[in-house]
């Protein structure tokens, strides 16, 4: 294990030697690495080195064994997953694919992503959901691989992804431009290895090595506490009392007079998907791995290359300040929580009602949806039982409905 | 039916919930509940701020002295902003909707007028 966390730093440090700043996005990408068929979104403005960065990694990973598409020249051809053999087709009259290079390459680059033509962001689409692609009628399976990809945000796009493509992700990291130290030692770099940044990258690891890596960090154990917190954090992004999801109204419009107006949900317009809280598992494994530790802050700091890609705010001033301050109050939240002992009045709550305790879970729910959530479940459950009235409990006094659930009479 | 009464906890929630509970034991003689490591009686089941929250949201009478804990001042602070806003914003469309009103009353009350002078063949 040892010998494989030390590769990897290797290659952390093969890679920032060659590229200058931008030092967390480095480490999230090689975190990202660390579980199977990994994919990661690098975004960034024209000529700050986002295919640089892409080149780094997968030569380091995959040494030559790496095939890039390029988006702009993909608007014209659309041939990433296969063609058909003609000569097959014309002596024998069957149907051959000849599997294109870049479905059996081990790196896989997608540079300018977002300028992908509608077919092959389509078979790139499928291949990170199901592991496969199809051509002509015919599938081939797609063993481990490391994909990166890369878009400029600023660019006007030739088609628009839908937004479950970009949720395909697991991460996407933002590079700024240099500082003016930085430009300094940009200019010396290039001078070092001749303009040759990328060629000189070394194959830090082998495919075996970072299969094998790949599986001791997946059969890592995570605390109950860091599990708990992974989930926290992204159930407090994706929460709505009114039902966001399935709502035609959405915020702020949906958020008038609501209780918790102030709360970090009313100003999320589309939450983040269920694979949030996966990547985020998997994170924390990684740092567990490499890092040695992993804790709240740097889950809150994952957060940030998490979200970005799978949810729209009610009003963006500056995507990455405005989740900054998100996470800041999800901070304050989780202090706020942690003053209430609300998770030890829900453990009490859990094994059995106790009016008192419910007293004290009802003012607790009334500052905590994600408390809520689960009291009114105990709550439908009581009321069914007849331990506690309709009219007694906080969903009825305060007008919330779980969703799809039905109250009749007791709403 | 049974069966939707029940609550699944999954192992890893189990654990989240009994460390937090060990963290914070909770010692539960009667109807009061006091918080062990800081050793101190808490009788905010008699006393404490969930009185007035019944007393808002269940209609219950409140009694002589009512206790009101910050967080939960803060929390009927923040209602009453919310309601205030509200209560600005539904102002404005009254005034909106008065002018109008008195716009469509002074319009109709013209039109009268010019039906009684063609009627009286002006």
């Amino acid at each position: 294990m040892g010998n494989l966390r030390e590769k990897f730093q290797g290659l952390e440090n093969e890679v920032s030697a060659r590229f200058i700043g931008n030092k967390d996005a480095i480490h999230a990408i090689i975190l990202d690495q660390l579980h199977q068929r990994s994919a990661t979104l690098i975004r960034a403005h024209r000529g700050l080195g986002k295919s640089t960065l892409m080149l780094l990694l997968l030569k380091g990973l995959c040494g030559d064994d790496l095939v890039v598409i390029s988006g702009a020249s993909e608007v014209k051809r659309g041939e990433v997953v296969g063609r058909l053999h003609i000569p097959s087709l014309e002596r024998e009259g069957v149907e051959k694919v000849l599997w294109a290079a870049f479905t059996k390459s081990k790196g896989k680059g997608l540079d300018e992503v977002n300028r992908l033509n509608p077919y092959t962001s389509a078979n790139v689409h499928h291949m990170m959901q199901f592991g496969e692609v199809w051509a002509y009628g015919q599938r081939t399976a797609i063993e481990d691989y490391v994909l990166l990809a890369n878009e400029n945000p600023g660019d006007p796009t030739t088609f628009m992804h839908p937004p479950p493509f970009y949720d395909r992700f697991d991460i996407c990291v933002y590079l700024s431009s240099l500082t003016w130290r930085e430009k300094f030692l940009l200019q010396e770099l290039i001078e070092k290895y001749e303009g040759q940044l990328v060629g000189s990258m070394p194959q830090m690891l082998s495919l075996e090595e970072l299969q094998e890596a790949r599986k001791e960090v997946s059969s890592l154990r995570l605390s109950s506490d860091i599990l708990g917190q992974i989930n926290l954090l992204v159930r407090d992004f994706q929460v709505c009392i009114r039902n966001r999801e399935e709502s035609e109204v959405k915020p702020p419009a949906l958020c008038e007079g609501c209780h918790f107006i102030r709360d970090i949900c009313s100003s999320i317009k589309e939450p983040p998907s269920e694979r949030s809280t996966a990547v985020l598992t998997h994170l924390a494994k990684a740092m567990t791995w490499l890092d040695g530790s992993v804790n709240f802050d740097s889950l809150l700091n994952a957060g940030l290359w998490i979200l970005p890609h799978r949810m729209a705010l009610v009003r963006v001033r500056n995507l990455l300040q405005d989740l900054n301050a998100l996470l800041d109050r999800e901070k304050a939240k989780t202090d706020d929580r942690e003053a209430r002992k609300q998770w030890a009045i829900l453990n009490e709550l859990y094994k059995g009602y106790t009016p008192a305790l419910y007293k004290l879970g009802k003012e607790a729910a009334s500052e905590d949806i994600v408390f809520a959530e689960e009291l009114m479940r105990l709550e439908d459950r009581w009321v069914k039982e007849g331990k506690v009235s309709g009219e007694e409990t906080i969903s009825v006094q305060m007008g919330w409905k779980l969703p799809g659930s039905w109250r009749g009479e007791r709403a | 039916m049974c069966h939707k009464m029940k609550i699944i906890l999954g192992n890893s929630l189990k654990e989240f919930l009994e460390s937090q509970a060990k963290k914070n034991p909770i010692r539960a003689d009667g109807s009061k509940f006091s918080w062990e490591e800081k050793n101190v009686q808490s009788d905010r089941v008699e006393t404490g701020s969930s009185g007035l929250l019944d007393a808002i949201y269940l209609k219950k009478p409140a009694e002589g002295t009512v206790v009101v804990e910050r967080s939960v001042a803060a929390l009927i602070q923040e209602r009453i902003s919310n309601l205030e806003e509200e209560i600005t914003h539904l102002r404005s469309r009254i005034r909106f909707f008065k002018i109008a009103i008195l716009i469509f009353f002074v319009g109709a009350m013209m039109l009268v007028g010019e039906v009684f002078i063609l009627l009286r063949g002006g």
